[in-house]
């Protein structure tokens, strides 16, 4: 079913650029809505398999800010496109509005809050359909993971099978909670379970190269109201992990968010610097690129392969 | 079982079992077991992430996917799909099947100028790019280099048998340097001939001097004509090297490959007509449209991109150069070994 502003209601595949063609209608693609909380992993890989998706795993400690940023993304779609991505529809439209909802005046609560994952639910995915700037619309199959899951990987190297899909994800965003670093008390703890997060899944082989990471800093309101000083050294201890990470083999993005701020100012507003993380989740994965090098050659066997392979060389 | 297809068929599934994989490795063989020389190119097609021409060959590929695991849902699936087929085409190159070098050639053409959102799995091609660079062809050793005659030995025992096993050896063998002369002759008659080109470094097809030419038209001739000296593909391993000596200093200039097309003369692109493969042979395929009449820079953007869902924008010359020279190759390749 389509309603007049062209939003289908129902899961069937969008209209084809050949139908539109054929049609001599002016490409205009639809927008899906689905009813579905969150997606379970066999829906995830149906989605896999029927074309290109990307596949974003959120990581991070109880109540870093996980699923506010999700959230914040959602409700930064409902009023425009975020830095050239357009919102093309969703399968787990429910989920995306009961985590969106306590930050809601419809909530009546006193203030913004967003319902904790519970890790009996294992993992599970959101899902975006997006358009990036005219291109065909692309799928996003963003994890809600409970952050006590990732603690039981970060203290038991062997439950990091339980997290098995990080080996297929294109990006590992490991959000850093903004309020934790500037507490003296708990700044080194945030960062070294990120440090020891990251050599379990790499340690247990589930972790590829191929994945890109970044590093998220949430809360950044907070962050910066702690004063010039507090917000350095916590700056300081993220470049110090970043480098560490690089020195690994996963050289990763830093982003400074506030999705939600308690207090919204004209320079942090809702959703600050989220359209810089979106626009990383949806540029071309580094599981899709072909090697620009000119792969090994054999060895050249005559004078005529040995004299152009070596001026080959210098363009 | 390749090594790497575990880590292909990732692509399409977070958490893969292991009797699953085994499932669809044993279609994967199934399909390469009955893959007939007409469907290669579809196969590719389907290992780009695009609909083959032979429809029905979606309806084979998903019944093998059915036969090795009545679970599987079937349908469009299209990355999955492109995860089998481009496993299959792994599996030819692997085995040196007799249709290795077009299945190469044709992943690597279909590669070039896509439009951007249609991700299919890299790792056929960059297979395909070794395959294509002498990493995986050649068993025989140089291309060069002759065997000898297994002459008959004289120390046998006299008596019939032995005299016939001889015989025999000696017969084998000569059949095999019968079978292997014409290739050699073949590949040091385009070695001379290529280096007499690039001695001469004058176009074949327009009888210009090709430094006369404007860096993008120079680009196309030169990939062309080295194409069309190639008596044996895949062609000689030092192909970027030729076609950068032919370029000259032109060869790292960036080039719109539009206008490259449409400032080639009229005639020269009419050389192209019915010498393309559609969507596998994007610039051929473009640079023969753009010769029907109506026809501008315009219009062609728009026709490679519904049509071969290509994107024709600026590349490195000696990019575009190496391009149409693997097309004109794939066009020989489909030719002689697809049929």
């Amino acid at each position: 079913m389509t309603t007049p502003g062209g939003v289908s209601t129902d899961q069937s595949p969008a209209t084809t650029e050949t139908e539109v063609a054929e049609s001599g209608l002016v490409a205009r693609p639809q927008i899906q809505l689905g009813l579905s909380e969150s997606m379970g992993q066999a829906e995830a890989d149906t989605l896999l398999a029927a074309g290109p998706a990307r596949l974003i795993v959120v990581a991070g400690a109880e109540e870093c800010g996980k699923t506010t940023l999700l959230a914040a993304l959602f409700d930064l779609f409902q009023v425009s496109p975020i830095a050239g991505v357009r919102f093309g529809g969703s399968r787990t439209l429910v989920g995306f509005e009961r985590r969106c909802h306590g930050a809601r005046i419809a909530s009546d609560a006193l203030r913004m809050t967003t319902p904790r994952t519970p890790i009996s639910e294992g993992v599970r995915f959101l899902h975006l359909r997006v358009e990036v700037n005219g291109s065909p619309l692309r799928d996003l199959l963003i994890s809600d993971i409970s952050g006590e899951l990732f603690r039981h990987v970060r203290d038991h190297a062997s439950e990091a099978q339980k997290l098995a899909v990080v080996g297929r994800a294109d990006h590992l965003a490991i959000v850093l909670d903004g309020r934790s670093l500037v507490d003296p008390a708990k700044r080194t703890t945030v960062v070294t379970d990120a440090r020891v997060l990251v050599r379990s899944l790499v340690e247990e082989g589930t972790l590829e190269a191929a994945t890109r990471l970044q590093l998220v800093v949430s809360k950044l309101d907070l962050l910066m109201a702690a004063g010039p000083q507090l917000e350095e050294q916590a700056r300081t201890l993220v470049r110090v992990l970043e480098r560490e990470l690089k020195a690994m083999g996963f050289p990763s993005a830093l982003h400074f968010v506030a999705a939600r701020p308690d207090s919204p100012t004209p320079e942090i507003g809702f959703g600050y610097n989220l359209d810089g993380l979106l626009e990383a989740w949806v540029s071309r994965s580094s599981r899709y690129v072909t090697a620009p090098e000119q792969p090994k050659r054999a060895a050249p066997t005559s004078e005529f392969e040995r004299l152009l392979a070596i001026s080959d060389q210098d363009v | 079982m390749l090594n790497s297809f575990p880590a292909w068929y990732r692509r399409v599934s977070t958490q893969p079992k292991s009797d699953i994989v085994a499932a669809r490795w044993e279609a994967v063989k199934v399909v390469f077991a009955n893959l007939r020389s007409s469907d290669v190119l579809d196969i590719v097609r389907l290992a780009g992430g695009r609909l083959p021409i032979r429809q029905e060959l979606v309806e084979n590929v998903n019944a093998s996917l059915q036969e090795k695991d009545s679970a599987y849902p079937g349908g469009d699936r299209r990355m999955e799909l492109a995860v089998i087929a481009g496993s299959v085409l792994a599996l030819a190159m692997d085995k040196k099947d007799s249709r290795a070098d077009a299945i190469a050639l044709g992943l690597v053409c279909q590669a070039s100028f896509r439009k951007e959102g249609l991700d299919a799995p890299p790792e056929f091609v960059d297979l395909a790019r070794q395959h294509l660079t002498g990493v995986h062809q050649r068993p025989e050793g140089s291309p060069l280099s002759i065997p000898e005659v297994e002459c008959p030995d004289a120390s046998a025992p006299p008596g019939l048998p032995a005299q016939q096993q001889e015989f025999a050896k000696l017969c084998l063998s000569v059949r095999n340097l019968s079978q292997l002369l014409p290739r050699r002759l073949d590949i040091v008659h385009e070695h001379v001939e290529m280096l007499a080109w690039l001695m001469a470094m004058h176009s074949r097809d327009l009888d210009v001097p090709v430094a006369s030419l404007p860096a993008g038209v120079r680009a196309l001739v030169t990939g062309k004509e080295l194409g069309d000296l190639v008596r044996v593909v895949p062609g000689p391993i030092a192909r970027r090297g030729l076609l950068a000596r032919a370029l000259g200093d032109s060869s790292a200039v960036s080039v719109d490959m539009v206008d490259a097309v449409f400032n080639a003369p009229k005639e020269w692109r009419e050389l192209f007509r019915g010498q393309d493969l559609l969507d596998l042979t994007p610039l051929t395929s473009c640079i023969a449209k753009s010769a029907e009449a109506g026809m501008n820079r315009k219009s062609l953007k728009a026709w490679a991109k519904s049509a071969l869902s290509s994107s024709l924008g600026n590349t490195v010359a000696i990019n575009a150069s190496e391009c149409i020279y693997l097309e004109r190759l794939l066009a020989k390749a489909s030719a002689s070994s697809l049929g």
